[in-house]
């Protein structure tokens, strides 16, 4: 198999290169990863994987989570690949993976963690250095665990991560309108637990 | 601070959110977890959560149909209403057209009895004229009288004609000019022979 194509189709196939070409390298790959060819795990994790932390990051509030969340993601492409069917693009399907087994944790944790943990991960500048924008932030992160995990997820992957509503719909399969009322609700919500807190 | 501004400064400060951070280990721990391999987990891939499941998204369908509905309606009634305003309209428009039609049709009436009138008046000249001229005029035999007496017989018949014509249209300008015309040669005519009564004779 020709490993380096199959890998970049999913993220960089352009339209003239047609879509079942694309579906067909998805297949296959797909079918390297049920083997468990190391190689193909290896490529995914590079093209994939800093965005896959950071969204596991986001939906779970810490480093180590989130590498355990991918870990654990990537163990399950392995051992799901042989259902994959190509009606999504593999990438989509690996998002989806990630948000299922960030939700699970989330179920198994019941727990999400304090501000004071994600003040600790973003560094917590000293009182008085904060600037304006870093409160912000921290706010924002905040107010994110107090939306509903469909508004959170979808305005982490639209806002944070840059993802399109078909993306975004695609990977979690729900329709795309949807998507775009989720993220209308959930700017709504920190709109109004912003002007709540000031 | 206003809804826009406070949508980009958290639209600013959540792409700010993306964190990126090395991770030495961690391909090793996905080789090994490939390695350990397992049982597949059919709920992997299912969708996280359903959009038939969020009580509020399907509220917000239903009203968002309603307001469809209700936008739909009202654009037809505003349609209807818009052609109902329009045939008002005509109807109102041909209204007030009729008493200016009206006027002018008393206008035609009034100047239609003057010209009658005038006619009347050159009628009752002309049987006055005649009452004087005829006994002489139907005595003599000269050359003269009898061109006056056919030329009186032609502008007899073309009045006839053109009273017949007037009797069916009374309001035709062309033959009512006619007629007057010739009841004013006829006029001069008699009146000539008035003048002229005995050289006629």
């Amino acid at each position: 198999m020709q490993l380096d194509t199959a890998v970049e189709a999913p993220g960089t196939s352009t339209e003239a290169e047609g879509v079942s070409a694309g579906k067909a390298e998805d297949l296959a790959l797909a079918q390297a990863c049920a083997k468990g060819d190391s190689a193909v795990f290896e490529t995914l994790y590079r093209e994939h994987g800093t965005r896959m932390k950071s969204i596991a990051f986001n939906h779970l509030g810490s480093r180590a989570d989130a590498e355990d969340a991918v870990q654990e993601t990537f163990a399950k492409v392995h051992r799901s690949a042989s259902t994959y069917n190509g009606t999504s693009s593999f990438s989509t399907w690996l998002h989806r993976i990630l948000i299922n087994t960030c939700y699970d944790m989330l179920r198994r944790r019941q727990v999400r963690p304090q501000e004071s943990d994600l003040e600790a991960v973003l560094g917590a500048p000293e009182e008085g250095t904060r600037t304006s924008d870093d409160v912000l932030k921290i706010s924002l992160r905040a107010m994110l665990d107090k939306l509903a995990p469909p508004r959170r997820s979808v305005f982490l992957l639209y806002e944070v991560e840059g993802m399109s509503h078909r993306e975004i719909a695609a990977a979690l399969g729900i329709q795309e309108n949807y998507s775009k009322w989720l993220l209308f609700m959930a700017k709504q919500d920190l709109r109004k637990l912003w002007t709540n807190a000031h | 601070m206003d809804e826009r501004a406070l949508n980009d400064r958290m639209e600013r400060a959540a792409r700010s959110l993306r964190e990126e951070w090395e991770s030495p280990d961690l391909l090793a721990r996905i080789h090994a977890s490939v390695a350990a391999g397992g049982t597949a987990d059919e709920t992997a891939t299912l969708p996280p959560f359903r959009e038939e499941d969020d009580a509020e998204f399907r509220g917000a369908r239903v009203l968002e149909f309603r307001r469809r509905v209700f936008r739909v309606l009202s654009a037809a009634a505003a349609v209807a209403f818009l052609v109902g305003l329009g045939a008002l309209a005509a109807v109102l428009m041909g209204r007030t057209k009729q008493p200016a039609t009206y006027d002018r049709w008393v206008l035609q009436e009034a100047a239609l009895q003057e010209v009658e009138k005038s006619e009347k008046a050159y009628v009752e000249s002309i049987e006055r004229l005649e009452t004087l001229v005829e006994p002489g005029l139907r005595a003599a035999h000269s050359p003269v009288a009898m061109n006056y007496r056919e030329k009186l017989l032609l502008l007899d018949q073309a009045i006839a004609e053109c009273e017949a014509e007037i009797r069916s249209n009374r309001r035709n300008t062309y033959v009512r000019k006619q007629l007057l015309s010739m009841y004013s040669e006829k006029q001069r005519t008699l009146q000539q022979l008035v003048q002229e009564n005995l050289d006629v004779q």
